[in-house]
């Protein structure tokens, strides 16, 4: 007969679930608030409107002894501006940046974006590029990206990504609900996905922080953490529903949870470990390589990844407690009414 | 649950290896100079435009036309033509009936010119086909709210259309009649179109008639492209056009003409250019991630869990290399699946959540171990308890992938038409790049259960056959050392109390 070994050392979970929730509370508090500050930026893809991305690189003719190569490489953003104004007659913002190669170059990049959600012509981007030539004649141009989005496919994208979110959501609590009868399925359901709304607001406020705008990107960040976060979600339920028969009916919804979450710990910091591992990676060599739309993904996820880890910890659980412990009462209340009562006839 | 034969490790492994080369690889004959592909490899993957850099564009008539369905298709035929004509196969083109689009996105050819208007415009190249009585110097087109137009001459005189594009079914270049001359073959429709109540060939009939010995000047847009002189009434609607033309000029005349069917100009709605270089940092800076990340998730669950961690990752490479074949299409025969850099993301999700089912089934396993289960016993109980979390959570996954398919993929899927009832309200849009990630995601999902659940269970179970690996601490039990320091512990607090 081999000895059980099992370390019943337990982390207090639900006795602390007030100060775990004030806390998940203040931050979101706080994404309010900046996000009220800030305002938050939609792509184009949902608004409409139009921009261009140039790479600009100073001409073979300029001999690499010539003092002022670097000055030809100067541009000024109001110059381009007004070429962009002649070309499109739209009014334009101009960001230059920088970036390294994957031959261990660098790569210096100018992104036009029209104000207004007005779309341009498809031979707009190479008449700018002409344009611009003409005006600073020491530099080559080429065209990376265009893009000019329609006002309407725009808001049309939009809400198909909204009704995809709120799809999601509705076939998971019925899934959950379903799944976790003997829990309590609609408390279940409903608290997992309290959880999930939290971890979407964080990756939500990662973008307004970031100055990210609201992209496809986003939609995807938020589906692969609404999928993450329930998958953490469950398993603890998982865990609850086992060990309901296991600690039969009289163990308290606090006991059965915190047992519950303790005998997952292991899982819930080793995935999410590896998890964040992974993000964290994408997240350095993207940042390396400057690969904007690589960054605007993985910064929010590893965000949401963290967010689903403390809310599949700390918040579904606290709150199905609750939520169960205040249902008993009520019942409990009634109960002992009715008998009250049924004196009182007697 | 018997614990499995020995030699199922090494049948599951190698299958797994074989499965993770070919996929990584492809397999390819050699036939003198000639390659064939048998199974294709990492390289034949199809990449989407994001990474390839390429071209997306929404092409819809002119904002005051409703065309019917029949027109749309009709025009998305002949933007087929034009794609295959200037050498694009890869090309993707949904028509979207309801909202009257036609949504195509293509790679930029290897060392291609990145001409985006040129490219957009000779696809859109629009496409007013006109056959006029007499030869007016010049014509003006003019469209009418009611989809009517109205063609005025030079002096601003109504002309006589006698056909239009879509009275034309086929012209064809070849050579013409006994003398071989070369020409162009017309054939005109024979049915009666929608709103109309002639065919084609009465229409040209009555033309030639009335035109005889005059000329039928031929009109694209607003340009003139040919005026033949009619020699003859022409009543069973095939007329041979010639002249002075050579094969090229014939041929060009031709497929003017059968441009011309297309039944209503084209504008472009919105488009959207990448270039390839762009999107060739991007994977490099994706692949070169995923290495690092791989590597150290496999050093972690060796380290961590020992024999289950390292069976991980076998099955971890499995899931990889399962998805690549997905993407690929694995078998020549197969249609290969464009991979955009979201669909990537989508395989670094799903290998997580392989991640995730192993280390569950690993922690459930040590966990019956130290309650004091045997090794056979502990391997049962851990498989057998830890599926009913993988199961929840992978299904919850599916219902992601299954959603991002049909809100994001083409048409006239499955999954779209599953989501009509939510969806009928919105038309198909160009974001291939999620439908990708929906895709990789279902799959990898699919793989998890292969992989992280069948796999992993059969070569632990095999695996602890073997007699210098029946060591309890290799599957996660503490040590003796531990133990021991665990009994003292707890006859220390028994004898407090």
């Amino acid at each position: 007969m081999v000895k059980s070994y099992v370390d019943r050392k337990e982390f207090k979970f639900l006795e602390n679930r007030k100060k775990f929730l004030l806390v998940a509370l203040c931050v979101i508090c706080l994404g309010v608030i900046f996000n009220l500050f800030c305002g938050v930026k939609l792509d184009i893809k949902f608004t409409g409107g139009a921009m261009l991305k140039y790479s600009y690189s100073l001409d073979k003719s300029v001999s690499a002894s010539d003092v002022s190569a670097s000055d030809y490489m100067k541009l000024d953003k109001a110059k381009v501006a007004a070429v962009v104004k002649d070309v499109t007659s739209l009014d334009s913002a101009i960001t230059l940046a920088q970036s390294a190669t994957s031959e261990g170059g660098v790569k210096n990049t100018v992104t036009v974006s029209m104000s207004g959600k007005k779309t341009i012509t498809e031979d707009a981007g190479e008449q700018v590029a002409a344009k611009l030539t003409e005006q600073f004649p020491k530099v080559n141009f080429s065209l990376l990206e265009s893009n000019s989005v329609d006002a309407t496919t725009g808001s049309e994208f939009f809400g198909k990504c909204l009704v995809a979110v709120i799809l999601a959501a509705f076939f998971m609590i019925v899934y959950v609900a379903l799944r976790f009868k003997k829990i309590g399925g609609m408390s279940a359901g409903v608290t997992a996905i309290i959880a999930i709304i939290h971890d979407c607001l964080i990756v939500y406020f990662t973008f307004v922080i970031f100055g990210f705008s609201i992209d496809d990107n986003f939609i995807a960040v938020l589906l692969t953490i609404i999928g993450y976060s329930i998958n953490s979600t469950i398993i603890i339920y998982d865990r609850i529903r086992e060990n309901r028969t296991v600690m039969g009916p009289k163990a308290s919804y606090a006991e059965l949870a915190n047992r519950s979450l303790n005998e997952t710990l292991g899982r819930t910091i080793n995935t999410n470990l590896t998890l964040l591992a992974a993000v964290l990676t994408i997240v350095i060599v993207a940042y390396v390589y400057d690969i904007r739309s690589i960054i605007t993904f993985a910064v929010p996820m590893m965000a949401g990844v963290i967010a689903g880890a403390y809310s599949s910890m700390f918040i579904s659980n606290a709150l199905w407690v609750t939520w169960r412990e205040y249902r008993d009462d009520k019942l409990a209340q009634k109960k002992a009414q009715s008998f009250v009562s049924g004196k009182k006839s007697k | 649950m018997k614990r499995v034969g020995k030699p199922w490790f090494f049948v599951v492994a190698l299958l797994i290896f074989a499965l993770a080369f070919t996929s990584f690889f492809g397999v390819y004959e050699q036939n003198g100079d000639l390659q064939t592909t048998v199974i294709r490899g990492a390289k034949d993957i199809r990449w989407g435009t994001d990474i390839q850099g390429g071209v997306n564009v929404i092409f819809g008539p002119e904002a005051k036309i409703d065309a019917t369905d029949a027109q749309i298709d009709s025009a998305k035929s002949i933007l087929e033509i034009r794609l295959v004509s200037s050498g694009v196969t890869d090309y993707e083109l949904y028509a979207d009936k309801d909202n009257d689009r036609l949504l195509v996105s293509f790679p930029w050819k290897d060392n291609d010119s990145q001409n985006v208007s040129g490219t957009i415009k000779s696809l859109s190249q629009s496409a007013e086909l006109l056959f006029i009585g007499g030869a007016p110097t010049s014509i003006h087109i003019e469209y009418n709210e009611d989809g009517t137009k109205t063609v005025t001459n030079q002096d601003g005189e109504p002309v006589d259309i006698v056909i239009e594009g879509k009275d034309v079914k086929s012209a064809v270049s070849g050579a013409i009649g006994e003398k071989n001359e070369i020409g162009v073959n017309l054939e005109l429709t024979t049915t009666v179109a929608e709103g109309e109540t002639q065919t084609g060939a009465e229409k040209f009939a009555a033309g030639t008639e009335k035109y005889i010995n005059q000329q039928i000047s031929i009109w694209m847009d607003e340009e003139c492209i040919s005026a033949p002189r009619v020699n003859s009434v022409i009543a069973d609607g095939k007329a041979q056009i010639t002249g002075s033309f050579d094969a090229a000029s014939a041929k060009d005349l031709a497929d003017k003409i059968n441009a011309g069917a297309l039944p209503f100009k084209l504008v472009t709605i919105d488009y959207s250019s990448v270039d390839p270089t762009l999107g060739s940092d991007a994977l490099a800076a994706m692949l070169l991630a995923g290495i690092i990340a791989f590597s150290l998730i496999c050093v972690f669950m060796i380290v961590y869990y020992r024999l289950p961690g390292f069976v991980a990752c076998i099955c971890l490479l499995g899931q990889v290399a399962g998805t690549i074949a997905a993407v690929s299409g694995y078998f020549a025969a197969f249609d290969s699946f464009t991979l955009t850099l979201p669909g990537i993301a989508g395989i670094i999700l799903s290998v997580g959540m392989g991640v995730d089912a192993n280390i569950i089934t690993a922690e459930r396993i040590r966990e019956e171990l130290r309650k004091g289960k045997t090794l056979d016993g502990a391997i049962k109980a851990g498989s057998a308890n830890s599926f009913s979390a993988i199961f929840d959570s992978n299904i919850t996954n599916i219902i992601v992938s299954v959603i991002l398919m049909g809100v994001f993929g083409p048409p006239d899927t499955v999954w779209s038409t599953l989501l009509y009832p939510f969806l009928w309200m919105f038309g198909p849009s160009t974001t291939g790049a999620i439908y990708s990630f929906g895709y990789t995601l279902l799959v990898g999902v699919i793989l998890n259960f292969i992989m992280g659940v069948a796999a992993s269970r059969i070569m632990i179970s095999s695996l602890s056959g073997f007699k210098i690996l029946r060591s309890r601490t290799l599957y996660g039990d503490y040590s003796e050392k531990k133990k021991a320091e665990l009994e003292a512990a707890r006859t220390k607090e028994a004898a407090l109390n």
